[in-house]
């Protein structure tokens, strides 16, 4: 169907770029979203009804187009077309690539990811908005109909950014999607802000990893018909969390959140107590919820701890709290005890040294940076019972052994993985357990 | 603008030759001068769906009562339609399935309960729900129509058409299964299969045009996808010649024809005419 827009129409931008509409891609509630074409290239559109484009529309583009965009996994507000005075307008941004994936495919298995490149593509969502949220910007609006992402290896792109303002201030219309607003926003006691996009963010996460909501349970199961009252009773009035240790209303019922008991499982303690603590004092107190860091920490440690069961190749996550507690590691695909390799405690990071495993930036440096390796865990060549790391960084570590004698460790050299042995990677300290 | 609805359900050629009832149902919902909800459903009609007419007809209720208690629900907010608008969007092929699919199954099993059909049990004596939904297998189309935006939902197969004097075009580009199989709204996680689309309307600029939703007995009646377009079109230029009115007196025996000269399917057509 052809929108607001004929196919052909040639529309002039602020900087003076010619495009050219090619076909409409979608609507939504603000307005509809074409392919455009500028000399050879092609870009997406987004252009408001009538009703949505007001003047706090055009000056919040104003805005986002001379702040520039938080990272590149913000498709963000390049260009802008303001065609005449009483007329629509609308803004030019990159045209996502047809290979991302929305949350709804990951909810209907249209795409199967693994482990680590969901994980990758949580931290960067996560990432996006810790950035995003340091400009002093808020989101508004995470949902899935926002979020996308690549399922061959978990990059991601946030669409939708033209509701981004600066925090607190209430210069949009939009208060966010049902199930992922928080809570006070969806009782009519707060705006959309920081503080309630960690709320939505972490409701994104859950639906990640768990896929299920989670306030979805009993109380969802026993709503008649599930119309906006009853959302708002959901999310609003009475929420609770479907593993609310103190509240046992709203568990998962069988043969409808099946995927919530099983991947409740499968993650390790560190990210259910996140989990746990955003949706039980944080959907109360938003002071208290998991902030972006938190959770970049706990899934950096969900990517570092995948170990592969040696029996059927499953990706099984170290649990710091299973070891503590002396339970065994079991395959949640073939039941199959997985014994855990060394590890390479880093402060509050930890890297299991399986064959291959990365030493990522992150581990460090704390930068967030999951990308760049600094090492690789390597087999000794003359006798491959010997594991190391082989330092990748730009500069020199120092092996320290337990008899306290130091070593450098060049660049390309490797330091052995033994028990109780140390690395000085310069800011911080890692140790071998 | 005036709008103009109607709808008819024939059954097939084929059906009326084996003595089987008609499998397809539809409902009409104009909720106020300026709202519609239209659903279209065709029950399967196999021997393994027996109550499929029931089906369908729950589906098309289910179908309607779910978008008339979404906008029930939206009334306290300024702008209603705008919020229906942007919440239809996002959660559409999520919440809005999964919820029709929840309330057909809801209704099927208490339908089959009021009628003291046999419960079905798996081989180790349990219940076995799926097999009584599998016996009222349907497929589902949907419309919602406002004047700032249009709504449609798919499960299965069927057809959503825009008509107008230039072009016709699919609303919904469904998935086509090859064969006879379709999705249907009995299966385990039926809200998989559903495809949901919005598109804008702005009524006050928008030309005389005609939504129309059928069955795949219409399309199947067709030598080729152009020739059922073009029908779709002759359709509209004979509401323009003749007026909504007589189209819609002569729709039964239309399409009562067309089944006997095409698949012989059962066969269902909802018009909506807006001038």
């Amino acid at each position: 169907m052809d929108g607001l827009l004929k196919t052909g129409t040639i529309l002039t931008s602020e900087s003076g770029n010619k495009y050219s509409i090619q076909k409409l891609l979608g609507a939504g509630g603000q307005g509809e979203v074409y392919d455009v074409e500028s000399s050879g290239q092609h870009y997406a559109l987004k252009w408001y009804f009538k009703r949505s484009a007001t003047t706090d529309q055009k000056k919040i583009l104003d805005k986002l187009v001379s702040a520039g965009s938080p990272d590149a996994s913000f498709l963000w507000p390049e260009d802008l077309i303001y065609p005449a005075k009483g007329d629509s307008f609308g803004y030019i941004m990159a045209l996502r690539p047809k290979n991302y994936k929305s949350i709804v495919d990951l909810m209907k298995r249209k795409v199967d990811p693994s482990f680590y490149v969901l994980c990758r593509a949580a931290f960067n969502f996560t990432k996006g908005y810790l950035k995003l949220h340091e400009m002093g910007h808020s989101y508004r609006d995470i949902s899935f109909g926002n979020m996308f992402f690549n399922p061959d290896n978990g990059d991601v792109l946030i669409c939708d950014n033209d509701n981004v303002s600066v925090n607190g201030k209430d210069d949009s219309g939009v208060l966010g999607t049902p199930g992922f607003m928080a809570p006070e926003i969806v009782l009519g006691k707060a705006k959309p802000s920081r503080n309630t996009d960690l709320h939505s963010l972490a409701v994104l996460l859950f639906y990640m990893f768990m896929v299920n909501h989670p306030l979805n349970g009993r109380l969802e199961a026993n709503i008649k018909c599930m119309d906006i009252l009853a959302m708002e009773r959901l999310y609003g009035t009475d929420p609770v969390f479907i593993f609310d240790p103190d509240d046992t209303r709203n568990r998962p019922v069988p043969g409808i959140h099946d995927n919530a008991e099983i991947y409740w499982k499968i993650f390790p303690q560190e990210i259910r107590d996140l989990f746990t603590k955003v949706f039980t004092v944080g959907l109360k107190t938003p002071a208290k919820r998991v902030v972006e860091r938190q959770w970049l920490e706990a899934i950096a440690n969900l990517m570092n701890g995948i170990m592969i069961c040696p029996h059927c190749g499953a990706e099984v996550f170290y649990d710091a709290a299973k070891e503590q507690n002396g339970e065994a590691h079991i395959c949640w695909n073939c039941s199959h005890t997985v014994t855990v390799p060394a590890k390479l405690v880093i402060d509050k990071n930890r890297v299991v040294l399986s064959a291959g495993a990365k030493l990522k930036s992150h581990c460090i440096y704390n930068n967030f940076d999951m990308d760049t390796s600094v090492g690789t865990v390597v087999q000794n060549p003359k006798n491959p019972s010997l594991w190391g790391i082989r330092n990748e960084d730009k500069v020199n570590w120092t092996y320290e052994k337990v008899d306290g004698t130091q070593i450098p460790v060049a660049p390309g050299r490797t330091a052995g993985i033994a028990p109780g042995v140390k690395i000085h990677f310069g800011s911080c300290t890692g140790e071998f357990r | 603008m005036i709008r103009k609805i109607c709808g008819k359900s024939v059954t097939g050629a084929s059906h009326i030759r084996a003595m089987k009832p008609c499998q397809d149902n539809y409902k009409c919902l104009e909720l106020s001068d300026t709202v519609t909800v239209l659903a279209v459903a065709d029950g399967h009609g196999s021997e393994r769906c027996p109550y499929s007419k029931t089906g369908s007809q729950i589906a098309v209720n289910t179908f309607c009562s779910v978008i008339k208690n979404l906008l029930t629900g939206c009334e306290e907010h300024d702008h209603p339609l705008d919020f229906l608008m942007s919440y239809l969007n996002r959660e559409g092929e999520l919440r809005i399935a999964q919820t029709i699919e929840e309330e057909w199954k809801n209704r099927v099993w208490k339908a089959h309960r009021k009628n003291k059909r046999d419960k079905v049990l798996d081989a180790e004596g349990n219940l076995d729900l799926d097999s009584v939904y599998r016996q009222y297998g349907t497929t589902l189309l949907g419309l919602l129509i406002t004047p700032e935006f249009l709504f449609g939902f798919q499960l299965g197969d069927g057809d959503i058409l825009r008509v107008d004097a230039e072009q016709v075009q699919p609303v919904i580009m469904a998935d086509k299964i090859l064969g006879t199989e379709t999705h249907s709204l009995s299966s385990r996680t039926a809200w998989k299969k559903a495809i949901t689309v919005m598109r804008s309307r702005d009524e006050t600029a928008e030309s005389p045009h005609l939504y129309l939703m059928s069955t795949d007995g219409f399309a199947n009646s067709y030598p080729s996808t152009e020739a059922f377009e073009q029908t779709c079109k002759e359709y509209f230029e004979m509401i323009q010649e003749h007026g909504f009115e007589t189209v819609a007196g002569n729709l039964k025996d239309w399409l009562n024809e067309t089944s006997e000269q095409g698949c012989g399917d059962d066969i269902t057509v909802v018009l909506a005419y807006f001038s």
